[in-house]
């Protein structure tokens, strides 16, 4: 409806003269969770969201519309501390392995 | 009517095999890395439909993880006049293009890239059926909202 519709319409006699009228709303939010591999040894998060907006001025019968998308990208990068890896034992890497070629252990 | 266009861009890890095979090339680190991620995140349910919750929950494994990078970009698309989507219930095949064209660009020129990402193809195929059906949405007069972490929704009225 936002870009669409055309609304500074007359709600009272001020607004006979002029009258503005603006509409945002999101229309989409995609959220990455991305892990690993050897060429980007890091976890990253994005969230890539698209709001639609419309924007409308009118002055007497002349009336302006604008309408548009803004999209915005949020990013957050994450590694592992190293003085974790250096503590981890060869028992407890067994156990890291073994969970991670277990589908189930992605199910969250 | 309702239409739901409904895609899944999360937990793409493939069959048993092709996760021993990822597995199998991590590091020792990488390994360790994924490790915590994983049971950081499944502490919080919510992280899974949820930007801001997986974010708090691996910023709250400090002690194992660090954050390196934090960014927010954002760009902005607009046309004046009355006739930028159209009325008759058909997207502009024009406005469409431009808008398809604008976003695909930004989303890949952010760095590191989108398209790093493994699903990446996944993204621009959704943006390539979101956009136009999108615009024709506006043209019905409708709202189209797309609330989750792992699929995307598509709504019309």
């Amino acid at each position: 409806m936002i870009p669409a519709e055309t609304g500074a319409r007359v709600d009272n006699f001020e607004h006979f003269f002029a009258n503005r009228d603006s509409k945002r709303a999101k229309v989409s939010d995609l959220n990455v969770i991305r892990f690993p591999d050897k060429e980007h040894p890091y976890l990253m998060l994005y969230k890539i969201e698209m709001f639609a907006w419309k924007k409308t001025q009118r002055v007497l019968f002349v009336q302006k519309d604008t309408s548009g998308f803004n999209i915005s990208v949020n990013m957050a990068k994450f590694e592992v501390v190293q003085s974790v890896v250096d503590r981890i034992t060869d028992e407890e890497m067994k156990n890291v392995i073994e969970k991670l070629n277990d589908p189930s252990f992605f199910d969250f | 009517m309702t239409f739901i266009l409904c895609s899944v861009v999360a937990d793409e890890f493939g069959d048993s095999r092709e996760l021993s095979e990822w597995v199998s090339k991590l590091d020792k680190t990488l390994k360790i890395q994924v490790f915590y991620a994983l049971e950081s995140i499944k502490k919080n349910p919510s992280s899974k439909s949820n930007y801001s919750a997986a974010y708090q929950a691996l910023k709250a494994a400090d002690s194992s993880l660090t954050v390196s990078l934090e960014k927010n970009v954002r760009d902005r698309w607009e046309k004046k006049g009355f006739n930028v989507f159209k009325f008759d219930g058909s997207a502009d095949p024009g406005t469409a293009r431009l808008v398809q064209g604008w976003a695909t660009k930004f989303v890949t020129g952010v760095e590191p890239s989108v398209s790093e990402v493994a699903p990446a193809s996944l993204i621009f195929l959704i943006l390539r059926l979101l956009i136009p059906n999108l615009l024709q949405s506006f043209a019905f007069r409708s709202v189209a909202i797309l609330p989750c972490f792992e699929r995307t929704f598509f709504r019309k009225w």
